[in-house]
């Protein structure tokens, strides 16, 4: 009985302290990757706000609030509402049209359609999330635009132009556009994820309603979607992201005016476009400018996150939600 | 526990509430079920037992036509509820007339009360009476008490045996003909599988009950009638006392005294 537990101990004894020396080893380099992570974000707020820091010092929060973007020597005042409202309003638009088009199509690829086929569209799909951006711009100049400047943009006027979203001038290039482009490009993400989401509900909880005498649309839409709410809105906010920093696309067709209109089919400007256009030969205020909306960009798409994390921790702890 | 086996012959009171005919069943091209010919009677508990992928589990789920969701599967023979082909009826109706409790208890993420009201209210059978069908849903599950301080709570902070429990409760608010019941005591410890071992009896005075289950003891212990599956084909089906005492067919007794399987 003694002598097989002396010779299994000190075997037993090497294998643990070789697993507590990897142990080690492993803890230290994940610990020191993630901390990395944060030393990044960090060391941007940190560079963001040095280098902005004359601008900061003297316009204060008339930067946020100011309305004219003027770079002539003689006038060089500096103010970021318009890129702000035309990220936001871009932004907005690819979301009002990608969130139900890219949800509906997971809706189809989950629950719809025959595997191979969904295996097939979801490839595809997943493709156009890795085309480049200029490319989408180009197409965008080519089909797009005389498709808005002739058709699409005097159709609205017509019929919507009653109210201040809808009116002329018509160029083609502006809001609207830009918007467009930036669903194409975001809602690739909506689907695969949203589509990921759909497809990690359980077969059990579909067949529970069906059970119940569910037809398949009551137990999709009333059992599996508000089971993978928090995918989908996960999504959501990944495209989201993506549309508020996307630059080359947006430039190429949102008109690139320093001035806020209200309607949607006039032109604008977005802070990505304008910081890749004018960073290059910027003067010693421009510069500095040009940084602090980088700032506001950041800060922007921090709040959006922080405000799903919060809506989400606000939902799941309702009782109503997964546990 | 074991005495309610003793089940005297059926009486004209338990008639054949379901009967499956000639019942052939396959997944692509591989059959499942070879010509499975069985009644369930009314007010009486049938068991289903048999080895792992012995169809007893698949030939459950035809009954309340649920593995048509499945996709390749193609179903031969009858299945008839009171005398009518279900596969000739609305499917939503039979699924609402054969109720089904699954392997593992799979509440909604919703509330206790939306849990049980969810069935009624697709079937449109809540006029204002909301709470009172919550309430008696839970009482027949047996669940009333333990829950009815926290109906508005999420269901996953029930226990397994109570979320099993809710799962009853919530097929049973629809008012069934039939209860399925899929090896429903499978994730469940000893104490919680005595207590939906007991609803058994008080619910077959409601409606017919099919339950498949690994566990001999427990077809023993809840079933008036029993068949054995094995390679999908029903072996042999009787009156539970004549299956584990008397078994006619030899791969039966071999399975309960426990020589393979």
């Amino acid at each position: 009985m003694a002598s097989p537990a002396a010779v299994t101990q000190p075997r037993k004894k090497a294998l643990s302290e070789r697993l507590r020396g990897g142990d080690m080893v492993a803890y230290l380099l994940t610990i020191f990757f993630a901390t990395l992570i944060l030393l990044v974000t960090v060391y941007i707020v940190y560079e963001l706000w040095m280098y902005s820091l004359p601008t900061l010092k003297k316009f204060g929060f008339s930067f946020i609030g100011g309305q004219i973007w003027d770079p002539n020597p003689d006038k060089n005042v500096y103010g970021a509402l318009p890129f702000i409202y035309g990220t936001l309003v871009t932004s907005i638009v690819a979301l009002l049209i990608s969130v139900p088009l890219g949800v509906g199509a997971a809706i189809y690829l989950s629950e719809l359609a025959e595997q191979k086929l969904s295996n097939i569209l979801t490839f595809l799909v997943e493709l156009l999330a890795a085309v480049p951006s200029v490319i989408y711009g180009l197409l965008a100049i080519f089909t797009l635009v005389p498709l808005m400047r002739d058709y699409i943009g005097p159709f609205l006027e017509k019929f919507l132009g009653w109210t201040p979203f809808f009116q002329s001038p018509i160029y083609g290039t502006g809001y609207l556009t830009a918007g467009l482009v930036l669903a194409v490009m975001t809602f690739p993400f909506i689907i695969s994820v949203s589509r990921e989401a759909l497809m990690a509900v359980p077969r059990e909880q579909r067949e529970a309603a069906l059970a119940l005498g569910a037809t398949q649309w009551e137990s999709t839409y009333q059992i599996v979607l508000p089971y993978a709410k928090l995918g989908i809105i996960g999504s959501v906010f990944l495209g989201l992201a993506r549309a508020l920093g996307e630059t080359m696309a947006v430039t190429m067709v949102i008109g690139n005016d320093t001035h806020i209109h209200a309607s949607l089919l006039n032109q604008g400007y977005t802070i990505a476009a304008l910081v890749a256009n004018e960073f290059n030969e910027a003067g010693d205020v421009q510069g500095p400018a040009l940084v602090e909306l980088c700032l506001v960009l950041f800060v922007m798409t921090m709040l959006i996150n922080a405000g799903a994390r919060l809506m989400i921790t606000l939902t799941t702890s309702k009782g109503s939600a997964r546990a | 526990m074991a005495s309610p086996t003793s089940t005297p012959e059926a009486t004209p009171a338990h008639r054949a509430k379901m009967r499956a005919e000639n019942v052939n069943f396959f997944y692509g091209s591989f059959q499942a079920l070879h010509n499975i010919n069985i009644e369930f009677r009314e007010n009486q508990v049938t068991a289903l037992i048999g080895p792992s992928g012995c169809g007893k589990s698949t030939f459950l789920r035809n009954l309340n036509r649920i593995n048509e969701t499945l996709r390749g599967t193609r179903l031969e023979g009858q299945i008839l509820l009171d005398g009518e082909d279900i596969m000739q009826e609305d499917v939503t109706t039979i699924r609402r007339r054969v109720g089904m409790v699954f392997q593992r208890p799979n509440p909604f993420p919703k509330s206790i009360f939306e849990n049980i009201i969810y069935g009624p209210k697709i079937n449109g059978m809540v006029k204002g009476n909301a709470s009172e069908i919550v309430e008696s849903s839970l009482r027949r599950a047996a669940l009333w008490d333990e829950v009815k301080d926290k109906l508005h709570e999420s269901a996953y902070a029930l226990s397994g045996g109570q979320q099993q429990r809710l799962c009853i409760a919530r097929g049973l608010a629809v008012n069934p003909d039939v209860l399925l019941l899929d090896e429903p005591c499978s994730a469940l410890d000893p104490i919680a599988t005595a207590k939906i071992e007991d609803l058994l009896f008080t619910l077959k005075e409601q409606c017919t009950i099919v339950i498949v289950t690994h566990s001999m003891q427990q077809a023993a212990r809840v079933a008036d009638q029993t068949g054995f599956f094995l390679l999908g084909k029903l072996i042999e089906f009787d009156k539970t006392d004549i299956i584990f005492k008397n078994p006619a067919k030899r791969e039966t007794e071999d399975y309960i005294t426990g020589r393979f399987g």
